[in-house]
């Protein structure tokens, strides 16, 4: 019996000094993991489809684009249509998907620490909402067109975003202390009255019901490099931001009171990372629709992985983000083939699951806390 | 009298804290949380802020450290409160707060190097100065033997004293404590009021700290400010403030008053 006793108690104690110290993922190590997989999971994608492309053919098609080696590579035997194809259709689909997926993705982890809510998201403070309205607005009252190689569509989703945004700032941040929690409050109230109203707009134009639904599920179909160029300078820009304020995103983990004072100038802090995220999101909803699930889910996945340093958690966020959409998409086209899935559908069905059982390791080597 | 300037006629002590007529009132509330509050704190003294619930003492700490607006009552070294520039100031003041928890997955030393962040350029590593200071901090107030551990592991008097070491780190000049030692055990109350009387002697830190306990208060504070009802009662010298008439007065309760074998004043609340 005392042996039994003792061993048991010996157990536990390795088991707690086994829990003693913090072990992660080097973030260089971490990185490169990431950026490799997403490289291969964009070759993977462009490949797979209804006309299939060889890894080879792919490789000698992308190398005789390059610059200086170009010339170098023989594209011979392989068809015209396959480089069309490629170039034209995948590369487009499956990079655009990666831009998105990475801009969603950063910023939702953004939002996770600015907010301190784990359930915060790129959509918390309305964007995707007041984006959804102005693509409804657009498509009921026919406006056709392009501009920059972004339909009119796309660009009342743009505007409608920043506005609802705009809009949901101000109301929550009148008066002398603005608490980070009203705008979280304020951004959902606001989210709720312009569903409803993309709803009432719906039931009253039935003709029209199928084409917003769809769009609101979110597409990579009419992808092209115009859009990519848009979706670019957009992610490149607001990440670059997002990841500046890596440190002060950091100290507010632990506390705003904290974080002021220890240097962090709040309502500055508070309204670039709202800026950056906005534009960041309105570029993603304009070029693809509203696609969830992935700025919520993908951020916590990586910061189970690879600890809650922002500094490092912003760029992992973003190429897991990249790679889990790649991915997605190329199940949303592969799958049920030739019609296709809307890929916030398969974002859910496969992120979810997926976090799941991370969630239940992760509480598992922590023990009971 | 006109309060344009932070020097106001006679001559100051440079890096005294100097509050005159700070009032607040929130736009949701009748009554103001603080009305008329003046007093000036002097470099290297440990103050003890005492009173009952809801007098105050809190609101009055956040505005000393600006995290609430107090419309130039309040000046520091010279300069109103509203005149530093945030990054300046948080190597002046540094803040123990009274809750302390936190969702994220940091390390206790990841933790305390946060008090570091003004020392540190935006894009740059820590230093090995910053290195030393954590460590020195973590050892000073008892945090090594957890350094590495995350701190969603840790017990609540273990993360109020990583808190407190996060501070420390911090090497200001000022050290404001709201509640301290209400999370932890008795041994671990007494350590840290060790620590911060520490500071104030050797390092002439100036440590302000929110008391509930009365006693030890009475040990370890230099001078005490007592609240009621958002008005300053008493302040003063802690073996000239703590008498049985200002106790009744700010908790609305009688006290009794015992010497220890050792010779040191003990308050008890008199039953009934």
């Amino acid at each position: 019996m005392i042996l039994k006793g003792k061993a048991k108690e010996d157990k536990r104690k390795t088991k707690k000094e086994g829990n003693a110290s913090v072990r992660r993922i080097p973030l260089s190590v971490g990185l490169l993991v990431l950026a490799v997989l997403v490289l291969a999971l964009l070759l993977a994608a462009a490949c797979i489809g209804s006309a299939h492309l060889s890894v080879k053919d792919a490789l000698r098609l992308l190398g005789s684009r390059l610059p200086g080696i170009g010339k170098l590579v023989d594209t011979e035997g392989i068809g015209e249509v396959y480089g069309r194809i490629l170039f034209q259709v995948r590369l487009p689909r499956v990079i655009l998907a990666g831009l998105v997926g990475a801009g969603l993705s950063v910023t939702g982890a953004a939002f996770q620490g600015l907010f301190r809510n784990p359930l915060a998201d790129p959509h918390i403070l309305g964007v995707s909402s007041g984006a959804a309205l102005g693509a409804t607005l657009a498509m009921l009252f026919g406006a056709g067109g392009w501009f920059g190689g972004i339909s009119l569509t796309g660009l009342a989703a743009f505007a409608g975003g920043l506005l609802t945004v705009f809009v949901v700032y101000r109301i929550a941040c009148a008066g002398s202390v603005v608490k980070t929690v009203h705008l979280l409050l304020t951004g959902t109230a606001v989210s709720s009255f312009l569903s409803a109203v993309i709803s009432f707009l719906m039931t009253r134009h039935e003709d029209e019901l199928e084409k917003i639904y769809m769009w609101t599920l979110g597409s990579f179909g009419a992808a092209s490099w115009e859009k990519i160029r848009f979706m670019g300078i957009f992610l490149l820009a607001g990440s670059l931001v997002l990841l500046a304020l890596g440190r002060e995103l950091n100290l507010l983990a632990a506390g705003e009171d904290t974080a002021v004072t220890l240097g962090v100038s709040l309502r500055a802090v508070r309204a670039i990372i709202i800026v950056a995220g906005t534009f960041l999101v309105a570029a993603c909803v304009s070029v693809s629709g509203v696609i969830g699930f992935v700025g919520l889910i993908v951020p916590h996945c990586m910061r189970l992985i690879f600890g809650p340093d922002h500094r490092g958690l912003l760029p992992c966020a973003a190429l897991g983000g990249a790679g889990f959409m790649i991915f997605c998409d190329m199940l949303a086209r592969t799958v049920t083939a030739p019609t296709e899935i809307p890929v916030g559908v398969v974002t859910a069905i496969i992120g979810a699951p997926y976090f799941i059982l991370l969630l239940a390791r992760s509480k598992r080597e922590r023990g009971a806390g | 009298m006109e309060q344009e300037t932070c020097r106001n006629g006679e001559q100051e002590n440079p890096h005294a804290l100097n509050v005159r007529n700070l009032s607040w009132q929130p736009q949701a509330l009748d009554t103001p949380v603080l009305s008329d509050v003046s007093f000036v704190m002097e470099k290297g003294h440990f103050y003890g802020i005492l009173g009952a619930n809801g007098s105050g003492k809190t609101s009055l700490l956040r505005h000393l450290l600006r995290l609430l607006p107090s419309e130039k009552a309040v000046c520091l070294g010279g300069t109103f409160l509203e005149e530093y520039r945030q990054k300046e100031l948080a190597k002046i003041l540094s803040y123990v707060p009274q809750s302390t928890a936190s969702e994220a997955d940091f390390t206790a030393r990841e933790l305390v190097m946060m008090g570091r962040t003004p020392y540190i350029g935006r894009f740059e590593a820590p230093k090995e100065r910053d290195v030393e200071a954590v460590h020195e901090a973590m050892r000073l107030t008892n945090c090594l033997a957890f350094a590495d551990k995350s701190i969603l592991c840790l017990s609540g008097g273990e993360l109020q004293r990583v808190v407190t070491a996060r501070a420390v780190a911090q090497e200001t000049d000022w050290i404001f404590l709201d509640e301290p030692v209400s999370h932890l055990d008795v041994k671990h109350q007494v350590e840290l009021m060790e620590i911060m009387g520490g500071l104030c002697g050797k390092k002439a830190v100036t440590v302000v700290a929110v008391l509930h306990d009365i006693n030890l208060a009475v040990r370890y504070c230099d001078e005490l400010l007592m609240m009621k009802e958002g008005k300053l009662y008493a302040s003063g010298k802690t073996e000239a403030v703590v008498n049985a008439k200002n106790l009744r007065a700010v908790y609305g309760m009688d006290f009794e008053e015992a010497v220890t074998a050792s010779g040191r004043r003990y308050l008890v609340p008199a039953a009934g």
